[in-house]
């Protein structure tokens, strides 16, 4: 080992033979006055050039008196000094404020903004947490082109899904990888967030290999900036409502009115009034129920936190708890979680650093009963929960009018029906991080984590529900599992070309285990398992999952000017045979920055750089050993072991890959506006595809390699400052993105995924993932008031089941974008962010239109609907004879396209002459303050994960928990 | 300095220690085919995975709604005549009551189909492993009839809903696709009805030799396979195919079994709960409990109570076969399972108990799939078509006198009740012992016999607010539909279809 740094230290040597002065000193830091290790300082105008050791010594020979030497280091001012006749020259590096918040964590490295040579996005915790929520993804919707983050509910505690640049996989997991503090996966608290770095091209994500298809989202939380110590303390409340969107609800006249058009004669077209009366008297308008009303509510969601940082000499620290408490917009359901956060950094000694991060968490939540929620989503007006003397009455023996013997109130409005859940979580970072020598260290980073979840659930058999007798539910599970990645780092500088790179070893581990029982016949007020007397039920599981890696890195760049990075990645995992286990993922990238070349010269364009990158990534979640041949055992019968064959064989099952390529352009002009444009273009090939068989062959599904996907589009984003004023400036941001998806490699084959009941996308060659194969309707024909469709030479047919199926659209988002303002006036700031989605389909499943349940539900048709009355009609809504509810057709297929405003936030600092050296943020601000929309119904922001059922459904609000509008009043206290 | 490095060697070393962490990880609830072969068990363990599969979820599945259990008795029952459809529903059911607007890609249609071929594969794979066993030991004799058995019981039905019925006009058309052996998962075509039946005839044959020479502890098991339910089987396979003597002789075969005995009308009160106990039982699906599909079981649909959707219920041609109005409603036990009246979207819904209240459990019920009475029933029709009138009404009339509370002879038939013709006797005499127990619509099927469905509900173009005070036209859509329509039988499912490009469509999807 000596020998070797022997070696290295006579290179160096080498390099000054020709020098004719000598000049040593040391080199401090501004900040803290500590001397700083691995300081460049180079001989201007040549490759001569030394760094400074551990206690920031450096000692290097110059050409002459007038040579000049450059001092500088990441973070640090640059410092230019002409040698004269000094020996010894020491020296203090001031922080460069300015290009300490550039830093940009970019995974298993750091690098300056400028050194940046593909796809990323950072946004700091400013701009994301006008929002309050208990998620990071809710923070960043409509922020960062070419990121889609989509929630369809609001459910307190819900996070939302992402995708960034597209959707790739067809079966596997399309979610982006976390990385908090540099290592994969864990936890963090939003409100600790320093920023969020999104790495969208392989550029940066090739670094992630096989778990990068997705993207990575790396989370930096926060450390202690200066040595003094400082508290702050956040307080949040709020107030939420229910969102419907545009999914109303009729009163009981309207709902009458419409229920009448079933006593129209299919042969005479007129109304039998009669008939209608003696069914439907008008005494049942005597109650007009708004059931929606009765259960949903306004709510309050609280959100503490509070922290403390400051460092020594020796250590840094930052400790933080926070308490976030949302009440749902449903009654009886809300989310609690408790946070504390410890970041320690000791400096052990010069050469050493160890830093232990702890994070605990504990959450606390009630969950709605889905059924309760449809009931009440189906429920009629003139059916009443209650009876005259305002007591709940039980629907089983009083005659309803709706579909369902069901008074769901029952089950909301006591304690006779319980969902909860509860789960705990710790993870603990252990990061060493030793200079072996000035250029040269060794950083080993290990997380350990544990989770604990358990779930609740009783009913007691007065609830009226659609299951027999009681119930009593609990489940248990706990995962636990640990990385370790270990890696040498090493850098160097010589004159202006400075080179570092990293290679190290990774290894991750997880396992999970959980245990499920169940049993009925509670005894009176009791409600845990030992109690139950009868149908006792048992399940559990484990599973276990590993991978481990090898990792690489080199970052080359020239006098600032041009920059090169390449990493190589070779991954091993558990969800593959040993034959198809190993994966190399490469990746290559550079830029060019025109601005600092000499020949550039303009006081407008103030920073130029063009970049380019081409990588590759993997993706492999599909759970453990889908390759094996398997005979499951979670089954018996008549109390005997079961085994049904549940896996065929695959030993040919193997990674699914993204090839990437990133082109893009960064463009400042004076201090005013900054553009950032990036084309790509990413193929996904042997798509990890849940394949259809001949079921006769004994499997209707097997796990294959099969066809590819293309995702190409560009991000645009473009920040500007049209307003700097001492007193005012207005910033304005804006991003747009474009991605276009296409099915290749498929030969003939054509496959099609289909929900429970029939709705269908098709995969094949050519079209877009989630393309809808869907029977073509033709309208409602005014003759007969009878739906129609087209057939498949293209005539018009009464007969479903002769409708031709048409490819129609997608529900993939094609082009999206977000617009942010940003006023500052003195201590005043006001800002508002939105976005919007353009150009996806989607299926209207509950959209209002349609006559077809006659008991059921009390939808809303949309102001373009018309009713089939007499011969003639222009009409939307047929016949109700001819109008079956079950039927999926063209005509319930809508253009997803909408605009949220998605936040305002007034916010008001008090006066530095009366908060002193502290600081009091007052800001008011409204979530989800408006959409517009062109989608009858609800919500159109929804699901875009296949999971059980189809992506790009519109979910009714009989089957789906509403988003919600807050209003938030924070109060931000630094002291 | 010198120590670090050393610490850091150590660590290094550490590091490489770890690249040997074993990736190979077996799932903790499955065992490989290798395995199973391997365990002393798992012959038996596959062989009761195929009675699993019949009562569970499938796999990944994406609807409740959808499992074999469920799925055989709608698509027989709610194709025939003897059930109301009460509510216009998104559930695909809609499309059995609605016969003519049946297509290829119904997810009922293909659950059912899926996991029959589920449990044939499961089948082979176990014949595979007993096929090497040079010397079988007469456990293992048992456990092969008791494979052949269930193989033979899935393709049968599979036959009666995918194909034509059985008859010397269609022998040659197509049958089903016929899986030899567990490697036998490929690209292939159907076998003719002919071939079709003559497949199970011998897989039958095989297995009732095989299980008379075999022993096991679970032959006396009525939740089990045995040589009683192999020789009902047969005897339903030779009435299908009109073989009446052979019919005839196995249906005595198992009349004469000790180990059986029809219900008397005390038993019959309550049988229904209980089928696993009683000697009526020749094999029952057995559903614990914990195997109840709550809202998603066949009871849901027709019975009224807690859990249950009850929006089906008996039909009017039905109930008058069972003698409505007449003392018959009193006294014949049949008419304990008919509810009181539930009125839905304008029609007088009549609920079945039935299918329901094992262990109290308003949805749990433990189908019989063979029964003595049918083996009367079955004789009964054998000798009615050869002609053997008194023979017929005798058979007809032990199952019927069983049922009666009072003066059972007195409702005992003689010749003088035949209204028609003796098959059509013994045909009204199986509707009303039977309904919801997936024998009717086949009953009518393969004797030729149109669907009649010439009542109220929403298999035709009714709406709720319609008025039912006279009965529906005869020519209004899907009130009478004829035997030959070929809609009534079902469409090879499309997936199938898709990646089986051997495999024939049938006429008129």
């Amino acid at each position: 080992m000596k020998k070797y740094f022997l070696i290295i230290f006579l290179m160096f040597t080498c390099l000054s033979m020709s020098a004719q002065v000598h000049v040593k000193g040391n080199v401090k830091a501004g900040d803290d006055g500590q001397p700083m290790v691995g300081v460049s300082i180079f001989e201007k105008g040549t490759l001569n050039g030394v760094i400074t050791d551990l206690d920031g010594n450096y000692s290097i020979q110059v050409k002459g008196s007038s040579s000049v030497l450059v001092f500088s280091s990441t973070g640090f001012k640059t410092k230019e000094v002409t040698v004269g006749s000094q020996g010894v020259i020491d020296l203090v590096l001031d922080v460069d404020n300015q290009l300490l918040d550039e830093i940009v964590v970019v995974g298993y490295s750091t690098k300056t903004r400028g050194e940046i040579t593909s796809a990323v996005t950072t946004v700091s915790a400013d701009k994301l947490q006008d929002v309050v929520s208990n998620n990071i993804g809710d923070m960043l919707q409509g922020k960062v082109a070419g990121v889609s983050v989509v929630k369809s509910s609001g459910m307190p505690g819900e996070a939302p899904s992402i995708r960034i640049r597209g959707t790739s996989s067809m079966n596997a997991s399309s979610e982006p990888l976390y990385v908090v503090d540099g290592i994969i996966g864990g936890s963090f608290d939003p409100d600790d967030v320093e920023n969020v770095t999104i790495l969208k091209d392989a550029g940066s994500t090739g670094m992630y290999g096989a778990q990068a298809n997705g993207g990575v989202i790396v989370v930096t939380t926060k450390r202690a900036k200066q040595e003094k110590m400082v508290f702050n303390f956040k307080a949040n409340f709020g107030l939420s409502t229910p969102d419907f969107s545009r999914q109303g609800e009729m009163g009981s006249e309207m709902l009458r009115t419409y229920y009448r058009e079933y006593f129209r004669d299919p042969e005479t077209y007129l109304v039998d009034d009669l008939a209608f009366n003696a069914a439907m008297p008008a005494e049942m308008l005597k109650n007009d129920t708004n059931w929606r009303g009765l259960v949903f509510q306004n709510a309050l969601t609280q959100n503490y936190h509070f922290s403390v940082m400051g460092r020594s000499d020796k250590n840094s620290y930052y400790n933080s708890i926070s308490y976030y408490d949302e009440e749902g917009t449903l009654k009886n359901t809300d989310f609690k979680r408790i946070n504390i956060r410890s970041n320690n950094t000791y400096k052990l000694t010069k050469w050493l650093n160890v830093t232990n991060n702890i994070n605990v968490s504990a959450n606390m939540s009630n969950r709605p009963d889905d059924l309760l929620v449809y009931y009440v989503g189906v429920n009629i007006p003139f059916d009443s929960p209650y009876d005259e003397n305002g007591n709940l009455v039980t629907f089983k023996t009083n005659p309803i009018y709706g579909r369902y013997d069901v008074n769901p109130l029952i089950g909301y409005f006591s304690d006779n029906l319980v969902s909860n859940a509860k789960g705990f979580g710790v993870d603990y970072d252990l990061i060493i991080d030793a200079k072996i020598t000035p250029w040269l260290s060794f950083v080993s980073q290990t997380r350990a984590n544990l989770g604990l979840n358990a779930s609740h659930y009783h009913r007691y058999a007065d609830v009226e529900y659609m299951q027999a007798g009681d119930a009593v539910r609990e489940s248990m599970a706990i995962d636990y599992g640990g990385i370790s990645t270990n890696m040498f780092k090493a850098e160097g500088k010589w004159g202006a070309h400075s080179l570092n790179g990293l290679i190290g070893y990774e290894a991750q581990m997880s396992w999970f285990e959980d245990v499920n029982a169940s049993g009925q016949g509670l005894p009176s007020g009791l409600s845990v398992l030992s109690v139950v007397s009868k149908n006792k039920d048992v399940s559990g599981t484990k599973a276990k999952t590993g991978m481990q890696s090898i990792i690489s890195q080199a970052n080359y760049n020239f006098d600032q000017r041009y920059f090169l990075t390449a990493s190589l990645r070779v991954d091993q995992s558990s969800t593959f045979n040993s034959a198809n286990r190993t994966a190399v993922f490469p990746s290559v990238s550079g830029a060019w920055v025109v601005s600092n070349e000499k020949f550039f010269s303009s006081d407008l364009i103030s920073n130029l750089k063009l970049k380019a990158s081409w990588g590759k990534t993997g993706m492999k979640d599909i759970g453990a050993s889908k390759y094996l041949e398997a005979f499951l055992y979670s089954t018996q019968y008549n109390g005997n072991s079961a085994a049904t064959p549940s896996q065929m064989a695959n030993p040919n099952l193997k990674w699914e890959q993204t090839t990437q390529m990133n082109v893009g352009a960064e463009i400042g002009i004076t201090d005013r506006v900054s553009i950032d444009l990036n084309w790509y273009r990413n193929t996904t090939d042997d798509l990890l595809i849940y394949r259809d068989l001949p079921p006769t062959g004994g499997f209707s599904k097997q796990w294959q390699n099969f066809g590819s996907v293309l995702n190409t589009g560009f991000e645009t984003s473009l920040d500007v400052t049209p307003v700097k004023t001492s007193d005012f400036q207005w910033d304005v941001n804006f991003s747009l993105s474009y991605n276009f998806n296409k099915l290749f490699n498929f030969g003939d084959a054509i496959i099609t995924m289909k929900n429970y009941s029939g709705l269908t996308q098709i995969y094949r060659d050519g079209i877009p993932m989630y393309t809808w194969l869907i029977p073509e309707y033709a309208g409602i024909d005014p003759q007969t008031g009878r739906p129609q469709y087209v057939d498949e030479k293209g005539n018009k047919t009464f007969s479903y089941k002769d409708a031709r199926e048409v490819e129609m659209g997608t529900p993939l988002i094609p082009w999206q974008g977000g617009v942010a303002s940003y006023f500052t006036y003195k201590n005043f700031k006001l800002s508002a962010t939105g976005s919007f989605v353009w150009g996806d389909t989607l299926y209207g499943l509950r959209r209002a239109s349609g006559l077809h349940s006659f008991i059921e539900g009390s939808m809303l048709p949309s102001n373009d609907d018309v009713i089939w009355r007499k011969p003639g009609d222009q009409a939307t809504i047929a016949l109700p004879t001819y109008a079956p509810g079950s039927l999926y057709h063209s005509g319930k297929l809508v253009r997803g396209d909408y605009f949220k405003l998605r936040n305002i936030t007034l916010s008001y600092a008090l006066p530095k002459s009366i908060m002193k050296d502290n600081s009091l943020v007052l800001s008011l601000s409204c979530d989800n303050v408006f959409t517009a929309t062109t989608v009858w119904g609800a919500d159109p922001e929804v699901g875009i994960t296949p999971g059980g059922t189809i992506a790009g459904e519109i979910q009714g609000l009989d089957y789906r928990y509403p988003n919600k509008k807050q209003v938030v009043f924070q109060v931000n206290f630094t002291f | 300095m010198k120590k670090f490095i050393k610490y850091l060697l150590v660590l290094v070393s550490c590091t490489s220690l770890m690249t040997a962490c074993n990736l190979d990880i077996a799932p903790a609830d499955s065992l490989t085919g290798a395995q199973m072969v391997a365990s002393p068990t798992g012959l038996v363990d596959i062989l009761n995975g195929c009675y699993a599969t019949m009562k569970d979820w499938p796999d990944n599945a994406d609807s409740h709604n959808n499992w074999y259990g469920r799925q055989f008795f709608q698509m027989s029952d709610f194709s025939s005549d003897d059930v109301v459809y009460g509510h216009a529903t998104t559930d695909e059911l809609n499309f059995i009551f609605r016969v003519h607007e049946r297509y290829a890609s119904l997810g009922n249609v293909q659950s059912f189909w899926a996991q029959s071929y589920k449990i044939i594969y499961a089948t082979n794979v176990a014949l595979d492993v007993i096929n090497t066993d040079p010397n079988p030991s007469a456990e293992t004799k048992f456990l092969h009839g008791e494979a052949l058995f269930l193989k033979a019981f899935c393709m049968h039905c599979l036959v009666r809903f995918y194909a034509k019925p059985y008859s010397a006009a269609n022998a040659s058309t197509l049958g089903i696709v016929i899986r030899e052996n567990g490697s036998d998962s490929g690209v292939k075509g159907r076998a003719t009805l002919q071939e079709t039946y003559d497949y199970i005839e011998n897989c039958l044959l095989d297995a009732e030799k095989l299980m008379s020479e075999g022993e096991s502890n679970r032959a006396s098991d009525r939740s089990f396979a045995s040589v009683g339910a192999v020789r009902a089987l047969l005897s339903r396979v030779y009435l299908y195919k009109g073989d009446w003597d052979k019919c005839i002789s196995y249906c005595t075969k198992v009349i004469d079994d000790d180990n059986y005995q029809i219900a008397d009308v005390k038993t019959y009160e309550k049988y229904f709960t209980k089928t696993y106990e009683y000697p009526e039982t020749i094999w029952c699906l057995r559903m614990l409990p914990s195997d109840d599909k709550e809202s998603a079981a066949v009871a849901s649909m027709i019975y009224k109570a807690e859990g249950c959707w009850g929006e089906e219920g008996y039909s009017e041609s039905l109930l008058k076969d069972m003698g409505e109005g007449s003392d018959l409603q009193t006294n014949d036990v049949r008419w304990n399972y008919v509810c009181p009246v539930n009125p839905k979207n304008g029609l007088n819904l009549i609920p079945c108990s039935k299918l329901s209240n094992q262990d109290d459990k308003p949805t749990l019920f433990s189908p019989a799939f063979f029964r003595v009475s049918e083996m009367y029933l079955s004789r009964a029709e054998a000798y009615a078509h050869k002609g053997q009138t008194n023979e017929a009404l005798k058979d007809v009339n032990v199952v019927r006198t069983n049922r009666m509370k009072e003066n059972a002879s007195k409702y005992a038939y003689t010749a003088a009740d035949i209204e028609t013709n003796i098959v059509d006797l013994v045909l009204k005499e199986k509707r009303v012992e039977f309904p919801f127990e997936g024998h009717r619509f086949f009953d009518l099927m393969r004797n030729g016999k149109d669907l009649v469905r010439d009542y109220w509900g929403f298999h035709t173009t009714y709406t709720a607010g319609q008025s039912i005070a006279s009965k529906p036209s005869l020519s209004a859509e899907g009130i009478v539909i004829k035997n030959n329509d070929p809609m009534l039988v079902f469409p090879i499912p499309t997936l199938e279809i898709n990646n089986n490009p051997m495999c024939e469509q049938n006429e008129g999807y």
